[in-house]
């Protein structure tokens, strides 16, 4: 049928007004599409205009039934193939033109079925747009004229040429804004698959940077689900466990790890749970012999767990708390013995002077003890050093009125403390009544007499050179602490002696572990 | 000085520092105790308890480096009441001394008094 009528100046030219397609809509060839026209009864193809020659991506039945041909006979063939060469020049230019310009287009077309028919149809062409208004689909329906096969007919009764034509415009026009609303809808439908897809895309790779996090930080970290199933274990969690993580995953924990029922970790994590409220504790287990640091944090999911060894520091605290004990003990006991020098003093003072006079200075023996003790934390005290600065304060002048001869000997810190107070009586006294004042002097010598268990200190204190010595007034408390003092608290043998021309004090006393030691390397009797 | 809850009784003093020691034991002679030692090491305090008929005990905790709870362990086998004197916290004693009697250095006759009778109360009275 070449007289195609008024349609010949009928060419329906729509309004270019782009379909908004979703922005995903942009892989090809697009068997997403292929859904929207396959139950369509109308005859339909879809092209790819990005492609070389805008090829058939897509066919429906209906058009394989109307062409005769067979799906792979259609795909990749242009639009136009069902053409024939009969088809009006005029008309396939206009065709052309408005898929050029992405209009869309009714035209009453001669077509040709496989077998040589000719079909005289109402092609329509619509163009699917992306984000950017760039074609990436066309959409072309062909509506046969029916009774035309086999030549001019009427189209449903109706006669060519005759008011056909303005109601195959109307059913066009409907066919086409049927055609977008599917294609829309289908968009629509395919961006929220896509969206759903790069979600999960997203979430997986989320969820593996996480993992890698969470296997690079040094605390163990675990997530459970409500029902107490693992469902994330870094490396060092399942390290601690001593497990693979995924051999604990999809476990319940309670199942895994049953020695952990009803110990505080249970309860903390119950508490957590169903009160949604974080907690942080420490916990030891006993069966891994370690203490860990557990924090506990709500989640929408279950609970977060962070878990972190803190054996270590754990010891540290307790090593530091053996010390600050060992110190507030020897803190007490100079305390004490503090208490019991001044009790001593006040008893034997003639007045609050004489007491405030003496007992400053026992008090100040007692410093020297002390200082040298706290001097880089040392646990023993040099003896010679000791007995120099407990002369300090006299007029002692080591190598004219003072002779200091004797092996380096290290004193535990309580043989210190009453020795330091011997010499401080022995240096006052010497003071007052003997050997440092009026041309006297003081040889001060020992040495180590090997025993059976370790040695012993033999210490002399021998004053020379005085004479017209106040017996009477001398030495009650030094001479006490010699006599009674040293036996009772280092053990051993010792002597004081008021003799015509000075004291003469001797101290012996076994070096045992308690007492103090011989300087490693030091020779003894020197 | 009204007469002590104390008085005479025969209780040992372990102490192995002679100051404190000495200080101690006159304390408790003003106590009306007839104090056993001093004595400065477990040796001497093993054989004292071995050896005295003891109503208490009064221990210091470290002895010339040496813990003194033989002495202590000696002292409850024989249901002697005791109590420590110490610079120590308890938690520094062992499990079964924790609840024990214990006297913090320094201290002064009143609270030697008052805690050395309620120890020896301790026993005695159940």
């Amino acid at each position: 049928m070449n007289d195609v009528g008024p349609f010949r100046d009928g060419i329906l030219e729509e309004e270019s007004t782009p379909v908004e397609a979703p922005r995903a809509f942009n892989a090809r060839p697009d068997g997403g599409l292929d859904p929207v026209i396959a139950e369509m009864p109308v005859p339909t193809i879809i092209t790819d205009p990005n492609l070389p020659d805008d090829p058939i991506v897509s066919v429906n039945k209906a058009f394989l039934d109307l062409t005769g041909y067979s799906a792979d006979e259609v795909l990749g063939e242009r639009y136009d193939f069902l053409f024939g060469a009969g088809a009006d020049p005029a008309v396939t230019a206009q065709v052309d033109d408005a898929l050029r310009c992405n209009r869309d287009i009714v035209v009453d077309l001669q077509t040709y079925r496989k077998d040589g028919t000719p079909v005289r149809t109402a092609l329509f062409v619509t163009s699917i747009f992306d984000r950017q208004n760039r074609p990436i689909h066309r959409l072309a329906s062909y509506i046969e004229h029916r009774g035309t096969r086999g030549g001019p007919a009427e189209i449903d009764g109706v006669r060519p040429g005759g008011d056909a034509f303005p109601s195959l415009a109307n059913d066009a026009r409907e066919m086409i804004e049927a055609n977008r609303r599917l294609v829309e809808a289908n968009c629509a439908l395919q961006e929220t698959a896509r969206a759903t897809e790069r979600l999960r895309a997203e979430a997986a790779s989320a969820r593996q940077a996480l993992d890698a996090v969470l296997s690079s930080i040094s605390d163990g970290f675990m997530t459970v689900d409500r029902a107490w199933r693992f469902t994330r274990v870094n490396a060092k969690a399942a390290a601690i466990a001593g497990l693979e993580p995924e051999v604990m995953i999809g476990r319940n924990v309670w199942d895994l790890f049953p020695d952990t029922v009803g110990t505080l970790l249970h309860r903390k994590a119950h508490f957590a749970a169903a009160r949604r409220t974080p907690v942080e504790f420490e916990y030891f287990c006993p069966r891994l012999d370690r203490w860990f640091e557990y924090r506990f944090y709500p989640s929408s999911e279950g609970l977060t767990v962070l878990e972190n060894d803190i054996t270590a520091r754990k010891a540290a605290e307790r090593r530091q708390r053996v010390l600050t004990a060992e110190l507030q003990h020897r803190v007490k006991n100079n305390l004490a013995l503090i208490r019991s020098l001044s009790t001593r003093t006040l008893r034997r003072a003639r007045s609050l002077e004489d007491f405030a006079a003496i007992f400053e200075g026992r008090l100040h023996a007692l410093a020297v003890t002390q200082s040298l003790l706290s001097r880089g934390g040392a646990e023993e005290v040099d003896l010679h050093e000791l007995l120099l600065d407990e002369l300090l304060p006299y007029d002692a002048r080591e190598g004219e009125n003072l002779e200091i001869h004797g092996p380096e000997v290290l004193l535990k810190p309580k043989t210190a403390q009453l020795l330091g107070l011997v010499f401080h009586e022995l240096a006052t006294n010497a003071m007052k009544y003997g050997a440092l004042v009026a041309g006297g002097r003081i040889e001060v010598t020992w040495t180590i007499e090997p025993t059976v268990d370790g040695g012993r200190l033999d210490w002399r204190w021998i004053e020379a050179g005085v004479s017209d010595i106040d017996r009477s007034a001398s030495a009650g408390f030094g001479r006490d602490l010699v006599e009674r003092g040293v036996p009772y608290q280092l053990g051993g043998a010792s002597r004081f002696e008021i003799g015509s021309d000075g004291i003469r004090c001797v101290i012996q006393v076994p070096l045992t572990e308690n007492v103090g030691k011989l300087r490693p390397g030091e020779l003894a009797g020197q | 000085m009204s007469i002590s809850e104390l008085d005479g009784l025969r209780i040992l003093l372990v102490e192995d520092e002679y100051l404190p020691a000495v200080e101690v034991a006159e304390m408790l002679h003003l106590l009306g105790v007839e104090v056993i030692g001093p004595v400065p090491d477990l040796d001497s305090a093993l054989n004292a308890v071995s050896d005295e008929l003891l109503d208490g005990a009064i221990l210091d905790v470290n002895l010339r480096g040496e813990a003194v709870f033989p002495v202590a362990e000696r002292l409850l086998a024989r249901n002697t009441p005791f109590l420590f004197a110490t610079g120590y916290d308890e938690w520094v004693l062992p499990e079964k001394f924790r609840d024990h009697p214990r006297l913090t250095k320094p201290f002064d006759r009143l609270s030697l008094e008052r805690v050395t009778a309620a120890a020896l109360r301790r026993v005695n009275g159940g």
